[in-house]
């Protein structure tokens, strides 16, 4: 009775060790990376690609085993050993010390490239590293995967797939143990090389106390089991782990101090002759504090998310002049604001000008408690201040989370967010978003938003990007106005004439307030209102985005000498219609990450540039002539004769099943994730729970399959199988745009929480039937999962790369949607086929 | 010794001028048409209301000699491209078309906008007034911290250019009631004969001619053109030849010797020093650059100290701290530099300029504002000192 819950305890491990070895490199990849959506999507793309290696390679090596050990590169020295018990707890073993060296090479990652402070990487950097590191990691989760199969099977006793079956439950509850401890205990408390100690320990220890429990069962008279053949060292495997123990306590100090020279020297490539004051672990992201002279730079997942006054800097206005001139700007585009709701950007210096406003009250909202914590220090004395000011109201939380459930109106809301590089950045600049803040405005208040651009605008990506920020922000507020050069500033609200692009007014309205602040004037928004910048810069966002292919050709120059800002205004009605397709950004089609990552492209400049434009040409019927081949495929082999041609033919249409099964729950799951982010809020332990249901819907739906459906392993089960998911992906399509309409937020969380359970049950039905299906045709048990379980997350890598940087922002999430149905209405179309074949 | 002009028929200096000045006299005919749109096609009528996409006006170009066979070399920039018939050199914009040297940066201005002379920046010239600054694709450089990148660093090709002629910017100046052109923004250098014959108009039109540029040019070009030019300021990247190796892809030596030669001329100059933190910012060598200017070109030029902020390739490195300026600059008043100024901190005391005998604001700026000024025919009012600089 023992058996069961030591094997559990094993893969559990596994899915715990996976977990936390994904989530700690991928952390440490983005702190080296540009943290878009694209680069974490390769990272997970090699994460993936290299566990089903792992896999495939995994059965190979058990197969060989079976024959002899010296065959499959197995010590010989304990020839009457089997082979199975040794292997796992090699990989185990190796575990740990590849996760602690992978994260030392991360950390020096840039030191390889010839990059300059400062710089990102390219994407062929970002590919070739991903793909490198991750390597031996995945290779040995994907090795361990098959071979604790393999022991559950001995273990059982039985010649089919259930060992298999068993193991993808346990790992997927591993997965989502991993996922909560790391985020709410080990992130806290441990460093990166801690937790992949504490990962690597965990792993080979669980492993012994498997093969204990086998020799208690021995030595208790029990059948012969594995532990009967271990070698002397690991019968005595308490004192082992004892010694182990003792020794990891040592290497835990050690630990500590490696954590912070790695740190250094990763620092020292990124931003040399910067002091690296601090590094926090927060959920939300690794942070770095920088320090040269009296400025400090915040870092968080790799990104410079703002520079700052320090204490001891006298004139802080001059350094965080940027967050001045956003702030006086935006504090001007009103007559008279009392109320003002600040998202983000409160501790580079927003803060600190807003207070010096005669204004009633501020709601600064700011996402990650332990940023605001751990900048205090750091930050301007006239920040500090305007954080104890009696007006102001610091709230952590999810900004968007916020403006929906706010009770209350402003006359102001200033969004000083990072510009859109992820889909959960992107909400803050969707027409969705513009239509709930419009809503806690009062009539005439004014939403003042801003992103980076290029003085002269004239990039294919930036002003794309622009360009859909303002016809977004247009198709919201009949006023929109465009100023700046390097940074674009924009102020949107009604017609009622309070915005301003006139210098002398704003300058009037500040000198009217009688601000003492050193280092800003009213002077200064004449030079933000300079008249040919200012025309210019309208004329583009204003014309660009209204021809059939201006998404592709780029902006047009426009006249040399643009009319006034007001007679554009008038004349914008006359023009043709915006492109919506491709300039309005919304939560189920958020374009705007999209041309965030051209604009990257354009920046790195490696010539992937035309790439992301390409993929702008991306249709719905480019996913036909995959469908056509995969039928066509199927139709010939069904037209094939003999036994062997009609394995062949069974074989292939299960494989298609496995792998639209990972494809269509990868887009499914990015499509629901994404899409409940935007309708309920980014809140961290929500998303995590929407997760955890997912895997706790995999976990059951494959306990369904051991229990009720296990005989019935062939393809017409595993045909119905895809139809339902067709079914699932094809309701959550429709019913998509309906949740977001849904205004109730626990109503929200019941309706994602059901269709996220729906496909991953589906996905978990699905894997032990495939499996099974598998062996019965190639009579291998290990081969046949090691296969189903490769296939299915190649499966899961391509649609998380297609679906993540292409179809999810230019088609929209309900394409994703309709992708995942189109795949697995494929695959049960092809399964339908080799099955009359088949008989 | 460089050849003055080496088109592949041998043509001179004057011919190139002749043929230079015929081709604005048959534009004259044509009222508002001119050029050529496209190699070998007919020229069409100027389109100064708006800018089409990829447009050159290719055009047999100065500074080419033989290298052998039909291949070119150009002998514009220290690069000196050797050049296979179809190659383009390095700044993208010279290339031998059949064995002649043409210019793809000719009449094709990229940008054109009028501003303040403050914002280019030439704080010792008109101030106050403002400029048409004209530039088009291309450089010979490749900073790591361009601004301009989308367009220095593109091909003409890939970017909209106006139909604008050196005739039809002279008539927009005058029409606006400028006061100077200004090659700036870009790299001026790679359009080199567009600037040229717009330089000699503006002279006759009385504009003055001003260039911001970073100086990356042979001596023989230069010559030719420094007669024609008002003021210059140079981008003077640094004084450690390795950065400018690594994050210009050039070299220290030529940009020296521009300085010395614009000096020699008798150009106002002007220099900006661009303060990336951790890649130039070392004050020794702040220090060592300061003394090679008092030495090399006087106390009197005026330094701009400018504010990096992030951008381009360098989009993750924080901006120049304040303080790295405000030593740089006390670094450079130390040395005995009169002005020295601070650039893109708007609102920084150091964007006035003081009097180097009185002590006492003589313009104080903001930004390119002009708050208050204390200037009367070049000399400062408190204490009557004369200040260099081009002030009418």
């Amino acid at each position: 009775m023992r058996r069961a819950p030591a094997h559990c305890l094993a893969v559990l491990t596994l899915g715990f060790v996976s977990q936390v070895g994904q989530v700690l490199l991928l952390r440490e990849l983005l702190m080296v990376f540009h943290g878009n959506e694209l680069s974490i999507g390769i990272i997970l793309a090699a994460w993936m690609g290299w566990v089903g290696i792992g896999s495939a390679l995994g059965a190979i090596l058990v197969e060989a085993g079976k024959k002899t050990p010296a065959a499959a590169g197995l010590p010989t020295v304990l020839p009457s050993y089997p082979p199975t018990f040794l292997p796992s707890f090699l990989v185990s073993a190796g575990l740990g010390p590849a996760l602690l060296v992978t994260i030392f090479l991360i950390r020096r990652l840039r030191g390889f490239f010839a990059l300059g402070p400062g710089a990102y990487l390219s994407l062929g950097d970002i590919t070739v590293s991903s793909f490198v590191l991750m390597a031996p990691v995945c290779l040995l989760l994907g090795l361990q995967f098959v071979l604790l199969s393999r022991l559950w099977r001995q273990t059982d006793g039985v010649a089919d797939t259930s060992g298999a079956g068993k193991t993808y439950i346990g790992e997927a509850a591993g997965n989502v143990l991993g996922g909560v401890l790391f985020t709410f205990v080990m992130v806290r408390h441990l460093n990166s090389f801690q937790s992949a100690l504490v990962a690597g320990l965990l792993m080979p220890g669980a492993v012994l106390w498997l093969t204990r429990v086998k020799q208690d069962k021995k030595a208790g008279g029990g059948r012969a089991v594995l532990g009967s053949y271990l070698p002397p060292l690991l019968t005595s495997c308490l004192p082992t782990f004892i010694v182990v123990l003792l020794a990891a306590g040592g290497i835990w100090a050690v630990l500590g101090h490696l954590d912070v020279w790695a740190y250094r020297i990763q620092w020292r490539h990124f931003a040399p002759q910067h002091r690296l004051v601090e590094t926090h672990r927060s959920k939300y992201g690794n942070i770095a504090i920088v320090q040269r002279d009296d400025q400090y730079s915040f870092f968080q997942s790799g990104h410079l998310i703002f520079s700052t006054a320090g204490p001891e800097t006298n004139v802080p206005c001059l350094e965080e002049q940027d967050a001045a001139v956003l702030a006086h700007f935006a504090l001007v585009q009103h007559e008279q604001p009392r109320r003002v709701l600040l998202l983000g950007g409160g501790l580079r210096g927003t803060l600190g000008a807003i207070v010096r406003h005669p204004v009633e009250q501020i709601d600064y909202i700011e996402l990650d408690e332990v940023l605001t914590r751990v900048a205090r220090p750091y930050v301007a004395e006239s920040t500090r201040a305007a954080l104890t000011d009696p007006r102001v109201r610091l709230l952590h939380g999810d900004g968007r989370l916020f403006v929906k459930q706010a009770g209350q109106k402003y006359d102001l809301v200033i969004v000083d967010v990072p510009d859109p590089a992820t889909a959960v950045l992107n909400r803050y600049y969707t027409q969705e978003f513009f239509r709930q803040v419009r809503r806690r405005l009062h009539p005439d208040g004014v939403l003042v938003i801003g992103a980076v651009s290029t003085p002269g605008l004239r990039g294919t990506a930036v002003v794309n990007r622009n360009a859909t920020l303002y016809h977004t922000l247009r198709s919201v507020f009949p006023s929109v106005l465009p100023v700046g050069g390097r940074f674009l500033f924009y102020a949107a609200g009604d017609a009622s004439g309070q915005i301003s692009a006139d210098a002398q007014v704003l300058g009037q309205r500040y000198l009217q307030r009688d601000i003492q602040t050193e280092g800003f004037s009213h002077h200064h928004f004449a030079l933000l209102l300079e008249p040919s910048q200012l025309r210019r810069v309208n004329w583009i966002l204003r014309h660009h985005g209204r021809n059939p292919d201006a998404h592709r050709a780029g902006p047009q120059a426009g006249p040399l000498f643009p009319e006034p800002v007001a007679q554009q205004q008038r004349a914008e009605e006359r023009l043709p219609p915006v492109r919506s397709r491709f300039f309005i950004n919304s939560d189920f089609k958020p374009i705007g990450y999209y041309y965030t990552l051209m604009f990257w492209g354009h920046l790195t400049r490696a010539g992937h540039k035309e790439v992301f434009s390409s993929l702008l040409r991306i249709e719905p019927w480019w996913i036909l002539p995959v469908v056509g081949l995969l039928l066509g495929t199927s139709v010939t082999l069904r037209m094939a004769d003999g036994t062997r041609a009609r394995r062949r033919g069974a074989y292939y249409a299960v494989l298609v099943a496995v792998a639209t099964t990972g494809l269509s729950t990868m887009t499914l799951q990015i499509a629901l994730l994404f899409s409940f982010q935007s309708t309920y809020g980014f809140v961290y332990e929500m998303v995590g729970l929407i997760v955890a249901i997912f895997m706790a819907g995999l976990a059951l739906g494959t306990a369904f399959t051991h229990r009720y459906v296990a005989d019935k392993a062939n393809p017409n089960t595993l045909a119905m199988v895809q139809l339902s998911m067709a079914v699932l992906a094809s309701l959550i399509a429709v019913v998509l745009p309906g949740v977001a309409q849904v205004e109730s937020a626990a109503l929200v969380l019941v309706l994602f929480s059901l269709l996220t359970f729906g496909a991953g049950w589906l996905n978990g039905v699905d894997f032990p039937l495939a499996a099974e299906c598998c062996r019965a045709l190639t009579r291998r048990a290990e081969r046949a999962a090691g296969t189903v379980y490769a296939v299915e997350l190649f499966g899961g890598c391509l649609g998380a790369a297609v679906a993540s940087a292409v179809v999810a922002p230019v088609l929209g999430f309900g394409a994703c949607c309709w992708l995942a149905a189109i795949a697995n209405g494929t695959a049960f179309v092809v399964l339908l086929i080799v099955r009359r074949s088949h008989a | 010794m460089h050849r003055k002009n080496t088109l592949d028929r041998g043509l001179s200096k004057r011919e190139f001028l002749q043929a230079g000045a015929g081709g604005i006299c048959a534009l004259c005919l044509w009222g508002l048409g001119g050029g050529n749109k496209g190699y070998g096609q007919p020229p069409p009528r100027w389109n100064v209301a708006g800018a089409s996409p990829g447009f050159v006006r290719p055009r047999p170009a100065q500074w080419f000699s033989r290298a052998g066979g039909t291949k070119l070399r150009c002998e514009l920039c220290p690069w000196s491209c050797e050049l296979a018939p179809g190659q383009k050199a390095r700044c993208r914009v010279r290339t031998n078309r059949g064995g002649t040297g043409y210019t793809l940066a000719y009449g094709n201005p990229v940008l054109v906008q009028e501003d303040p002379v403050e914002r280019k920046p030439f704080f010792h010239v008109l101030p106050g007034s403002r400029a048409l600054s004209i530039s088009t694709a291309g450089c010979n450089l490749e900073c790591k911290f361009c601004e301009v990148w989308d367009m220095a660093l593109a091909d003409p090709q890939e970017v909209h250019a106006y139909d604008m002629p050196p005739k039809a910017v002279i008539e927009h100046a005058k029409a606006a009631n400028l006061r100077s052109i200004s090659y700036a923004f870009g790299e001026p250098v790679v359009f080199y004969e567009y600037m040229y014959e717009t330089a000699v108009l503006a002279k006759k039109q009385g504009l003055l001619n001003l260039m911001h540029t970073a100086g990356y040019i042979q001596p023989a070009p230069l010559k030719e053109l420094s007669g024609l030019l008002d003021a210059v300021n140079v981008d003077f990247k640094s004084f450690d030849p390795a950065f400018y190796r690594e994050m210009c892809g050039g070299e220290l030596q030529p940009v020296l010797r521009t300085l010395r030669q614009l000096k020699a001329a008798g150009v106002h100059l002007e220099i900006t020093n661009l303060l990336i933190p951790t890649l130039n910012d070392d004050l020794q060598k702040i220090r060592q650059m300061c003394t090679w200017i008092k030495q090399e070109l006087g106390a009197q030029v005026p330094i701009h100290f400018a504010r990096f902020y992030p951008l381009y390739k360098l989009t993750n490195l924080p901006p120049t701290p304040v303080s790295t300026l405000d030593n740089a600059r006390n670094t450079a008043l130390e040395v005995g530099l009169k002005f020295v100024y601070v650039a893109r901190v708007t609102g920084h005391t150091g964007e006035s300029t003081f009097c180097p005998d009185c002590g006492k604001v003589v313009i104080k700026r903001v930004g390119f504002v002009i708050d208050q000024m204390h200037l009367s025919g070049g000399q400062c009012t408190h204490c009557g000192a004369a200040l260099g600089g081009r002030w009418q």
